[in-house]
C-alpha cells in the first residue's frame, strides 16, 4: 500500500508541474490555455532530439547532461509559449471568451500536428535510461530516477512559489491577475508580465514533458492530450488560478489514480481522473482551496 | 485667469477621444501648473474620467497632445507616464483587494528602488496611521473610505508630481470626505499638482485653486475656484441647492 501512495506521488507530482503552468495562465488572463498540455508534448520532443544531437544513443547518462537538457528544452518551450501567446491570444484579448477558448484548441492542434510533420506520427524511444541505485524506506522501493525527478519537481515548485510570493516580479503576477487595468496604473508592464506568466508556466509544462519523457521512455505527438485534460482537472481540485491548490492538487489526483487502479484495475485511470473532475465542477467548481479569494498566480 | 507661467507642468492642447465612434472628448484643452490643484467640473459623461484616462495613457487619443513638463507624451507608455511623475488615483480606488494594505503600497512602489518604496511607506504611514494598524489586512476588508486612503497612499509612494483623482470623496460619509481632501490639500503643501475630478464640486472647488467645467468633451468655462464658486451658473449648474456647511473656506 506505501509502495502504491509512493507512485501516486510520483505521478501527481507531474501533473502539479504541468497544471502550475495552466493554473498561472488562467489565474493572470483568465484563459484555459488547451495547447498548453501540448507544450509538454513540444518539452518530450525538444529533450529527445537535443539527446540525440548530444550523441546520447542508448545507456547511462549523467546527472549534470540531463540537467542541461533539461535546461535547453525549459528555454525551448518557454520560448514557444511566449511566441504562442503574442501570435494567437494577445491579439484577441478583450475580445470573448468563447473565441480565446477556440484559438486555444487551434493552437493545440497546430502543435500536435506541426510536431507530427517534423517528427513523424510513430512513437519515438528515448535514448535514456537512468543508472541510478534505488532505495528501500519502509519495504517501498523508491527508484533512483523517481526520486531524482521528484526532486527536480520540487525545486522547480519551490523556485516558482518564491517567484510569486516574495518578487516584485510575482507581485506584479499576482496584481494583474486581479486588476489588469490598475496595474498597469502602477506602472506595472502589463504585457510583459503576461509574457514572463507563459515563459515560466510553459517552461515548466516543457519540463515535466522531458521528465516524463526520460521516465516512461516513450513519446508521441499526441502525449499532450490527455496531460492537459489532468492538469486541467488538478488545477479544478484545488480551485483553479490558486498556485497551492493546484500542487496539491495534482498529488491528490496521482494518489487517486494510483490507489483507485490498484483497487479496480489499470483500466480505471482515465474514468477516475474525468470521474474526479465531474464531481467537482458539478459539486466544488471553486476547488478544495479555491474560494474566489484565495491568492493567484 | 492668468495661464502663461514659467511653472506650467502639464498641458493638455486639443484633446479628442473617441470610443466606437462616440467622441468622448472633443478637442479639450487645459493646463495645471507647478503645485497647483486643478479641478474639472462636469455631468456624468462629460468626458472628465476619459481626460485623465488620456493623460495616463490607458485610452489613446485620436487628435491633440498631452504635455508634461515641456514634453510630448501623448503617446507614451503607461510606465514611462508613471516614471516620469503623473500617478492616476483611479474611479472605484481599485485597490488589490485580496492582497494585504502593505502590499498595495509596495505595488504603487513597482518602478521605484526599494529603499525608496520603503521610506516612502513609511512615510505613508505616519501620514496615515489607519493604514499601518490595518497594515496586514485585505484590502478588500477596508471600509470605502480607508480603501480611498490607501488608493492614495498607494499612489503617494510612486513619487508623483502630479495626482490624477478620479472622484475621491464618491459614496464616502462627510467626515471621510474632508479627511481626504485634507489630505490632497497637504499633497499640494509638498509641491504635488492635483488634477480632480469630482462630483462633489463645492467640496472640490474648496481646496482647488482652479477649474475648468467640461460640457460634452470640452472646456466651457474655467477661472479661479474662488471666482467659480461666486459664478452664478456654475453654481446653479454643478453646485445644486446650497448645503448647509460648516465649513466655508
Amino acid at each position: 500500500m506505501l509502495q502504491v501512495l509512493w507512485n501516486g506521488i510520483f505521478v501527481g507530482s507531474f501533473y502539479a508541474l504541468v497544471a502550475l503552468g495552466y493554473g498561472m495562465v488562467y489565474g493572470v488572463i483568465r484563459l484555459l490555455n488547451f495547447a498548453h498540455g501540448d507544450l509538454y508534448m513540444v518539452g518530450a520532443f525538444v529533450g529527445f532530439i537535443s539527446l540525440s544531437a548530444l550523441g546520447v544513443r542508448t545507456g547511462g547518462v549523467g546527472i549534470p547532461l540531463l540537467i542541461l537538457t533539461l535546461v535547453a528544452t525549459m528555454l525551448v518551450t518557454g520560448l514557444l509559449g511566449v511566441a504562442l501567446e503574442r501570435l494567437a491570444y494577445r491579439p484577441l484579448r478583450g475580445s470573448s471568451r468563447l473565441s480565446l477558448l477556440i484559438t486555444a484548441v487551434g493552437a493545440s492542434f497546430a502543435l500536435e500536428y506541426g510536431v507530427r510533420i517534423v517528427a513523424g506520427a510513430d512513437p519515438q524511444v528515448y535514448p535514456v535510461r537512468f543508472d541510478l541505485a534505488a532505495l528501500e524506506v519502509l519495504g517501498v522501493r523508491l527508484s533512483g530516477q523517481q526520486l531524482a525527478l521528484i526532486g527536480f519537481a520540487l525545486a522547480l515548485m519551490v523556485a516558482l512559489h518564491l517567484l510569486v510570493s516574495r518578487t516584485r516580479r510575482g507581485r506584479a503576477m499576482r496584481a494583474i491577475a486581479l486588476d489588469p487595468r490598475a496595474s498597469a496604473l502602477m506602472g506595472i508592464d502589463v504585457n510583459a508580465v503576461v509574457s514572463q506568466t507563459f515563459f515560466i508556466g510553459s517552461a515548466l509544462a516543457g519540463a515535466a514533458g522531458f521528465m516524463a519523457g526520460a521516465y516512461y521512455g516513450k513519446i508521441d505527438f499526441l502525449m499532450g492530450f490527455v496531460i492537459g485534460l489532468k492538469a486541467f482537472t488538478a488545477a479544478v481540485i484545488g480551485g483553479i488560478g490558486n498556485i497551492y491548490g493546484t500542487m496539491a492538487g495534482g498529488i491528490l489526483l496521482g494518489l487517486v489514480e494510483s490507489v483507485g487502479t490498484s483497487v479496480l484495475g489499470g483500466q480505471w485511470r482515465d474514468v477516475l481522473t474525468f470521474g474526479v473532475l465531474i464531481l467537482f465542477l458539478s459539486i466544488r467548481p471553486t476547488g478544495l482551496w479555491g474560494a474566489p479569494v484565495a491568492e493567484r498566480a | 485667469m492668468t495661464r502663461r507661467t514659467v511653472s506650467l507642468v502639464l498641458e493638455i492642447t486639443g484633446l479628442e477621444v473617441g470610443y466606437d465612434g462616440v467622441r468622448a472628448v472633443a478637442g479639450l484643452s487645459l493646463a495645471v501648473r507647478e503645485g497647483e490643484i486643478v479641478t474639472l467640473l462636469g455631468a456624468n459623461g462629460a468626458g472628465k474620467t476619459t481626460t485623465l484616462l488620456a493623460v495616463s495613457g490607458l485610452v489613446r487619443p485620436s487628435a491633440g497632445t498631452v504635455c508634461w513638463q515641456g514634453r510630448d507624451i501623448t503617446r507614451a507608455h503607461p510606465k514611462d507616464i508613471v516614471a516620469a511623475g503623473i500617478v492616476h488615483v483611479p474611479e472605484g480606488r481599485r485597490v488589490f483587494s485580496t492582497m494585504s494594505v502593505h502590499e498595495n503600497l509596495q505595488l504603487g512602489g513597482h518602478l521605484v528602488a526599494r529603499n525608496t518604496a520603503a521610506e516612502r511607506i513609511a512615510h505613508v504611514y505616519e501620514l496615515l496611521p489607519r493604514l499601518r494598524e490595518r497594515r496586514a489586512q485585505a484590502a478588500g476588508t477596508l471600509s470605502g473610505g480607508e480603501q480611498q486612503l490607501l488608493a492614495i497612499g498607494r499612489a503617494m509612494v510612486a513619487g508623483p508630481k502630479l495626482l490624477l483623482l478620479d472622484e475621491p470623496s464618491m459614496g464616502l460619509a462627510p467626515l471621510m470626505v474632508d479627511l481626504v481632501m485634507g489630505i490632497i490639500d497637504r499633497l499640494r503643501g509638498e509641491g504635488v499638482s492635483v488634477l480632480l475630478v469630482e462630483q462633489n464640486a463645492r467640496a472640490a472647488l474648496r481646496i482647488a485653486d482652479s477649474g475648468v467645467v467640461i460640457e460634452n468633451g470640452v472646456a466651457t468655462t474655467s477661472g479661479s475656484a474662488r471666482d467659480l464658486l461666486a459664478d452664478e451658473a456654475v453654481v446653479k449648474a454643478y453646485l445644486g441647492r446650497a448645503r448647509k456647511s460648516t465649513r466655508l473656506a
